[in-house]
């Protein structure tokens, strides 16, 4: 009967903290069905009606079609170039013998400890003058800067797992570097490789500062932006404030909760390696 | 013969990875550490942003160092890391703890815990604004409930810099467990046993196997924690603009360089935050290399 007894008092406390961590994206949620006045009059509630009206009145004033089309676009781009140079790098780094190996790990590893803010600025003007600011291109160059420290130290930590014994049987069959990569190495990190796709996929989406920095105009504006836009001009009507909010954030819930150990595993991994 | 195909592949190989490594490098070295030294040398100029730098020596640094704003930012920034210190190292270690004993619902639990932190800082700032309304959001519940004590302008000075805090932190803790649990799940559970033979009771069991396991995770999180605090930045940014108190090292760095044309000022406080964060990270890795000894 005792450990019985602990076993449920630890779940109540494991629930409750599970309560605070859940309570608001299911606020956003009920609040993304309920009307302004609604809202106004008692902040949290069960939606009184399900009607999409909200959806499309934020999806319209919001110009989520537009902002949408944006995020797809950079964060598409950006992650199959982070995961292509990420692989590569990864595989040159684990298996060839070059002379800059180790160098270049403790670069990257040093890298990803330079916060963005010390090199926003210079960026920033640099850009200005090569016509990058106000422009997508700017901002994926940016991004796949930002992803690649991490994600080819995760890379290289993997492909270094990999045994050597199928690359070298491959080499006595008269196989080129890359019909090693593309045959051999890249099929066995499937796994890695999602999670690094995941991993670019979801901070590009969700990058603010950079976004912010470098796209003023309107149109141009990612998913998470133009929501920061669209609370600065619609903020006194609270539904839309939800509404919109549920709008950016869905596809990435959504794509988190199918894939979640390979995002978690790969956050983990890669932060406590290096 | 085979000896001699791999020796030639080798040195193929070799080759042509310098021609892929090489430019990602370039690439990389020329978007990321080229501005960092800009931002080094600019912290020596008068530089609006836009046009020349006009080397000034260390005035800028001078400057700072008189600024009653760079205090009070400091302050701020370690404020904010006496929060991040405590409640999501407890939390991420306790509740990890409590995972790894039980194997039902551990993964349930792990997707609530750690959802937030893939919820972008811009948009769960925004809606955490609106919960903060003085007029519409949560201090009318409390009102309701007659906690009205509890009631206050969570966005007023005095409150805001704490109550940003707390939002940064139901984003960021779920990380924190994540870690937590992956080190947790490395320990052998034969120590357990040799634990329990011993008659160890659960506090002398954390005192002697789980914690000294963890050594490595924990050192890992506290540095980490200190370095993220001194450069800690969107969720202040989205929820307050550095306003009401709450100007961190960061937004008053991103002002100076992005709105106010003084990019060279702004360059000094990115220098003394670079020093401030790797000179936490020499600390740790001396105190690593003590513990390996």
């Amino acid at each position: 009967m005792k450990p019985k007894f602990k076993r449920i008092i630890l779940h109540l406390f494991l629930i409750i903290v599970a309560f605070f961590q859940i309570v608001p994206i299911v606020i956003i949620t009920f609040n993304s069905f309920r009307t302004d006045k609604e809202i106004k009059k008692f902040p949290i509630g069960f939606p009184t009606q399900i009607n999409i009206n909200n959806f499309i009145d934020a999806w319209k004033i919001g110009g989520y079609a537009r902002a949408y089309l944006n995020s797809i676009t950079v964060s598409i781009i950006t992650t199959l170039i982070v995961l292509l140079f990420a692989m590569l790098m990864g595989y040159f780094i684990a298996k060839t013998k070059i002379r800059i190996k180790n160098f270049l790990i403790i670069y990257f590893g040093v890298a990803m400890s330079i916060p963005l803010l010390s090199y926003l600025a210079p960026l920033y003007y640099g850009f200005s003058e090569m016509n990058l600011v106000n422009s997508h291109v700017g901002l994926i160059l940016i991004y796949i800067a930002m992803n690649l420290p991490f994600n080819i130290l995760l890379a290289r930590t993997y492909i270094l797992g990999i045994p050597n014994e199928l690359s070298e049987a491959a080499v006595i069959d008269g196989c080129t570097t890359f019909q090693i990569i593309g045959k051999i190495i890249f099929p066995l990190s499937k796994p890695i490789a999602t999670t690094i796709a995941l991993i670019a996929f979801v901070s590009t989406w969700n990058e603010f500062t950079v976004a912010n920095t470098f796209l003023q105009d309107t149109v141009l504006k990612t998913v998470s932006t133009r929501y920061v836009l669209f609370v600065a001009e619609k903020g006194s009507n609270l539904a839309m404030i939800f509404t919109a909010g549920m709008i950016s954030m869905i596809p990435i819930v959504f794509v988190f909760v199918l894939l979640q150990n390979y995002f978690v595993e790969g956050m983990t991994a890669g932060s406590i390696k290096s | 013969m085979i000896k001699k195909s791999k020796v030639a592949f080798e040195k193929r190989a070799s080759k042509l990875a310098y021609f892929i490594v090489l430019p990602i490098f370039l690439y990389h070295f020329l978007l990321v550490i080229v501005p960092s030294f800009n931002t080094v040398y600019g912290s020596f100029t008068e530089w609006s942003g836009i046009g020349k730098k006009h080397f000034i020596g260390v005035q800028n640094f001078v400057r700072l160092f008189h600024d009653v704003e760079f205090y009070q930012a400091l302050l701020n920034n370690l404020k904010w890391m006496m929060v991040f210190l405590t409640i999501p190292i407890i939390l991420g270690f306790v509740i990890g703890y409590f995972l790894s004993k039980i194997k039902k619902g551990q993964i349930i639990y792990r997707t609530i815990y750690f959802l937030p932190y893939v919820i972008s800082a811009a948009i769960a700032g925004k809606i955490f604004a609106t919960f903060y309304n003085p007029y519409f959001g949560i201090n009318v519940i409390f009102e309701r409930l007659n906690l009205d004590f509890i009631a206050r302008d969570w966005l007023a000075p005095k409150n805001a810099l704490l109550s940003v805090a707390l939002v940064d932190n139901w984003h960021w803790w779920g990380f924190v467990l994540v870690i937590f649990m992956s080190g947790l799940q490395q320990i052998d559970p034969a120590l357990y046993e040799v634990a329990d033979v011993e008659g160890a009771n659960t506090l002398e069991k954390m005192r002697y196997v789980t914690i000294p396991c963890i050594k490595n995770t924990i050192i890992f999180i506290i540095t980490s924690t200190m370095v993220w605090s001194i450069g800690t930045f969107e969720y202040v940014w989205v929820m307050t603009k550095g306003g009401a108190g709450s100007e961190l090292l960061s937004t008053m760095l991103y002002k100076n360089s992005l709105f106010k044309y003084q990019a060279g000022y702004a360059s000094a406080i990115a220098v003394v935050q670079a020093i401030l964060s790797f000179a936490i990270l020499g600390i740790f890795a001396i105190i690593r290399r003590r513990g390996e000894d």
